[in-house]
């Protein structure tokens, strides 16, 4: 296997660390990841879930242990520009952090920053718009784009600077339904192309995107494999107060009534899938 | 479109007849938001307000206390009163319509959490006691221990707590009709599973009339009696949540899902399975399952 892209060693992480009482956002985390992960972060407020993301590319430094993405410590400062070229963050609130007042201004502001020659940004533009699908609208201003449109615009400017990692807090915590489906769709479609990602969730079936899920409680890392593996542990995800995505829940409840009923299943059509396939089994012929 | 209003006898507080708003008005930015709204809240009753981001539903509910009058066509009645009368006592309406914004957290300002309770109260111009009456009543209906938190700073809260905070600030103006926008969203599950209990709490216990408008399909189902469909600015569906949830390919259309326990007892249903797909929570989905595979 390839080297993690990013790896973090023992790291606990403190606010107002050093004063008589330091609150520890982080325990010690030993995580690594890979090229291509798609890894999904679900916990309570204040598990720790957005300290760990802003470890990753140097917003915070750990106060114990060490973060390193592709072997660049991030408590090195010279090094913090090309680590923050590795690792984009889109936050909760596009409005934070879209700073033009034209939609291809706002995506051309990243690379502008980075030094990239005049015609690569143009180039960059066009791609990043074309692939969260706002050509059409890369001249309008984006205060009058719907929810939605602005996290996708937000997505196009971290795109334009070229990543290798994408993190994403909480991206879709305030978009309607088809918001949600538009960002996972173009989050999905990177992922697929290479780019890693992090993203950090309150949506459990935004969670089953991943290859990799962790569940974070009280600072540390408590539940950490594939959906399959973390969201089968139902009880133990309950005693967290954590929700279940309904699917699994629904085959959990049915596989207590009747051994014979499938558990583990994550989607709508897996939980339709196994539930016709009982019912052909058991009817009469 | 189909009033449901099922012969409850139930009286409506607020009506909204074919309302129009264009925000920017006169000017070339002119942008409509409504084309026609068209609902009722029944006293008593949880309406749910659901719709994609921009169909209106923040402009919808912000003409329910008037905060936004009617200026285009259309007509806003609330409490049998015309908004649109320039003579109309607004105090008294916002007294018995209180609304609760997006990111309610922001609107905190004291620097203790009882001072900002207190402040709606004392502008009503109650006295001290009244006033220290009203924050304990609010504070205990959002489930926060007076005690413990009056003399906290607002802003070392978290951020469920300080919404919390937010909402008993404009219950302790005991209004009637309690308007809720999208104030579920960003919470983390237990936050979110909280509040969703305190609402329905407030709406058993102390008879309030719930006006909820959420992107969250699965704290509709949960929470409400009836659903208002909003798209591009006008109300395109109306009905009890059992019904409207088990017609996924029309919400579909306007944006919307329906939550997944009902996609697939819709599925199940087409492909031939003895099941209701009217349901909402996942227990009653399991019944259904259940009843079908065991007979």
């Amino acid at each position: 296997m390839a080297d993690p892209i990013i790896r973090l060693d023992g790291v606990s992480f403190g606010y107002n660390a050093g004063s008589p009482d330091p609150h520890l956002a982080l325990r010690d985390i030993n995580l690594q990841i890979w090229p291509g992960d798609y890894v999904v972060i679900v916990g309570h407020n204040g598990s720790g879930k957005s300290t760990l993301a802003k470890l990753l590319n140097a917003l915070l430094q750990p106060t114990v242990g060490d973060v390193w993405v592709e072997e660049m410590n991030t408590r090195n400062q010279r090094q913090i520009p090309a680590i923050r070229s590795t690792v984009g963050m889109v936050f909760q609130v596009p409005d934070n952090q879209i700073v033009a007042t034209v939609v291809e201004e706002d995506v051309a502001f990243g690379p502008e920053n980075l030094g990239v020659p005049r015609a690569e940004i143009r180039l960059r533009v066009d791609a990043a718009l074309d692939a969260v699908g706002l050509t059409e609208k890369r001249q309008r201003p984006p205060h009058l784009l719907s929810a939605g449109e602005k996290q996708r615009v937000a997505i196009a400017g971290v795109i334009a600077m070229r990543p290798r990692v994408m993190v994403l807090d909480e991206a879709t915590a305030y978009l309607d339904p088809q918001g949600r489906s538009q960002v996972l769709d173009v989050i999905r479609q990177l992922n697929r192309s290479g780019m890693t990602v992090v993203a950090i969730t309150h949506f459990m079936h935004e969670a089953v995107e991943g290859n990799r899920v962790l569940v974070m409680e009280k600072s540390r890392i408590v539940l950490e494999g594939t959906p399959r593996d973390v969201f089968g542990q139902v009880e133990r995800l309950r005693e967290l107060q954590l929700d279940v995505p309904q699917p699994t829940d629904l085959a959990y409840r049915l596989h207590q009534r009747w051994s014979g009923f499938p558990e583990g299943l994550l989607t709508v059509p897996e939980v339709v899938e196994e539930t016709v396939k009982l019912w052909q089994r058991m009817r009469p012929a | 479109m189909s009033i449901d209003v099922g012969g409850t006898g139930r009286e409506p507080l607020i009506e909204l007849r074919s309302l129009e708003h264009a925000y920017l008005r006169g000017t070339p930015l002119e942008t409509p938001a409504l084309r026609g709204i068209t609902l009722r809240v029944l006293r008593g009753e949880a309406l749910g307000i659901i719709g994609r981001s921009g169909s209106g539903k923040s402009t919808t509910v912000q003409h329910m206390n008037g905060l936004l009058r009617p200026i285009a066509r259309g007509q806003a009645l609330v409490y049998g009163q015309d908004m649109a009368d320039p003579g109309l006592d607004i105090r008294t309406i916002r007294q018995k319509v209180g609304l609760v914004f997006q990111h309610p957290e922001d609107q905190l300002f004291e620097r203790l959490v009882g001072d900002d309770v207190a402040f709606g109260p004392l502008r009503m111009g109650l006295t001290l006691d009244e006033a220290r009456d009203r924050v304990r009543w609010a504070m205990d209906a959002v489930g926060l221990d007076l005690a413990a938190f009056k003399d906290r700073f607002t802003f070392s809260l978290s951020g469920g707590e300080m919404r919390k905070v937010a909402i008993a600030g404009v219950l302790a103006l005991k209004p009637e009709v309690l308007v809720l926008d999208e104030s579920t969203s960003g919470l983390d599950p237990r936050g979110r599973r909280e509040l969703l209990a305190l609402m329905r709490r407030w709406k058993e216990r102390e008879g309030l009339t719930i006006v909820f408008v959420s992107c969250n399909m699965e704290d509709i189902a949960a929470l409400v009696d009836r659903v208002c469909v909003l798209d591009q600015g006008r109300s395109v569906l109306e009905g009890q949540v059992r019904e409207v949830f088990s017609r996924p390919a029309e919400l579909q259309q306007y944006g919307l899902n329906a939550p997944q326990i009902t996609e697939i007892l819709v599925e199940l249903k087409e492909r031939g399975l003895d099941v209701d797909p009217r349901c909402s929570n996942v227990a009653e989905a399991e019944e259904q399952v259940w009843k079908t595979l065991s007979t």
